[in-house]
């Protein structure tokens, strides 16, 4: 990942509350709903990528894919799309760059001032 | 209601079953399906009280059917639970232990299924 | 459609089944909506409450929106189903082949990608169903 990927947004408010129609509560919720599952999706990943469980780190990349893209986290879910591509190859190397990525990518995201 | 459902992909093992089934229980209608698919819409239609479930089949496994009904009777969906009773080939112990297991499983017996088995078990779980 | 109409919603991400339960309660407040976090789950409602409309994700764990479609599909060509649900698949699938492969399945409607654009969902939902419900 180069200075392409540092240029995308971590956090991208403004369509963040677009997607709940300009609703800060339900954008505390669903923030925080999301933060969890970040956390929780990270640790079966580390197990799957143990086991080197393709098919699962696939499925987990694509959901984290969609959920972040939804609610504006625009790094991790690029970072997820290519984790998602380099399950389908199965490519180890690749995948456990990426996902050291991911994890810096998340680290990134719960530092980020979201109500600002 | 009085319904046995066979979900089995082989026309003459199914059509055996049926035969067989309706000497043993003739108060009892029973159902066909020739996929998992189907099966799963008679099963949701009618209510079995007993399903014969057939595990592997093409395109989808007697398995999807047992996961549907579990997630249903988990998430309390659904009021209905039918006794599934798995009729399979299986080879390892590994295939065994994963379908016993399973908590909407009320047993495994092995393919081909000699019919005064079938017997006891009908006898069992329909209370005949 | 008369009554009120039901959603249901097929999707394993909490975060956004509650962005569009709260967008479709909004949109329609005195409709029913029933959640499902997996393909199995939605059958399972789909019987139980047979939904008007159903927005359905098809990358789920336990089972995925193929075989929803599938069962509904084998439902419908056996006589066993007769009612037709109208479909929205909200999927982040990128893949135009497999996107346009869904968009033909039965009862499918509209393939909608996420992250989902509700002003798209909504004009889709307004040709459906009538203003002053």
């Amino acid at each position: 990942m180069n200075d392409d990927f540092k240029s995308i947004p971590v956090f991208d408010k403004e369509k963040a509350l677009s997607r709940v129609h300009y609703k800060e509560d339900l954008l505390d919720r669903v923030l925080l709903i999301y933060q969890k599952s970040l956390v929780d999706r990270r640790a079966i990943m580390t197990q799957e990528l143990f086991m080197q469980n393709w098919e699962a780190l696939k499925n987990l990349a694509h959901s984290i894919k969609g959920s972040s893209l939804t609610i504006g986290a625009e790094q991790l879910g690029e970072v997820s799309y290519a984790m998602e591509k380099a399950a389908e190859e199965k490519d180890l190397d690749l995948f456990n760059k990426l996902f050291k990525i991911f994890q810096e990518s998340i680290a990134r995201y719960i530092e980020f001032d979201k109500y600002e | 209601m009085n319904n046995i459902l066979i979900i089995e992909d082989e026309s003459v093992t199914r059509t055996m079953y049926t035969g067989f089934i309706q000497r043993i229980a003739p108060k009892f209608q029973i159902y066909e399906a020739g996929n998992v698919l189907e099966g799963i819409c008679l099963c949701f239609h009618k209510h079995p009280r007993l399903i014969l479930l057939d595990m592997i089949m093409p395109a989808y496994s007697g398995k999807l059917l047992i996961d549907i009904i579990e997630e249903g009777i988990k998430n309390r969906i659904i009021s209905f639970q039918p006794k599934i009773i798995v009729i399979s080939a299986i080879e390892t112990v590994e295939e065994l232990t994963a379908l016993t297991g399973r908590f909407s499983v009320t047993s495994v017996m092995p393919k081909p299924l000699p019919f005064d088995t079938l017997t006891e078990i009908l006898k069992l779980h329909l209370k005949l | 459609m008369n009554n009120k109409i039901r959603f249901l919603i097929v999707e394993d991400d909490e975060m956004i089944r509650l962005i569009h339960k709260d967008f479709l309660g909004d949109l329609y407040p005195e409709c029913d909506i029933i959640e499902a976090e997996n393909g199995a789950q939605g059958i399972c409602h789909y019987f139980e409450s047979r939904p008007d409309i159903i927005l359905l994700d098809m990358m789920m764990p336990i089972m995925g929106g193929e075989a929803f479609l599938d069962i509904l599909e084998e439902g419908h060509q056996t006589n066993i189903l007769k009612d037709k649900p109208k479909i929205i698949v909200v999927t982040a699938i990128k893949d135009v082949k497999e996107l346009m492969s869904i968009g033909k399945r039965f009862a499918v409607e509209a393939v909608i990608s996420k992250p989902l654009v509700q002003t798209q969902l909504k004009s889709l939902l307004q040709d459906w169903i009538p203003k002053n419900e």
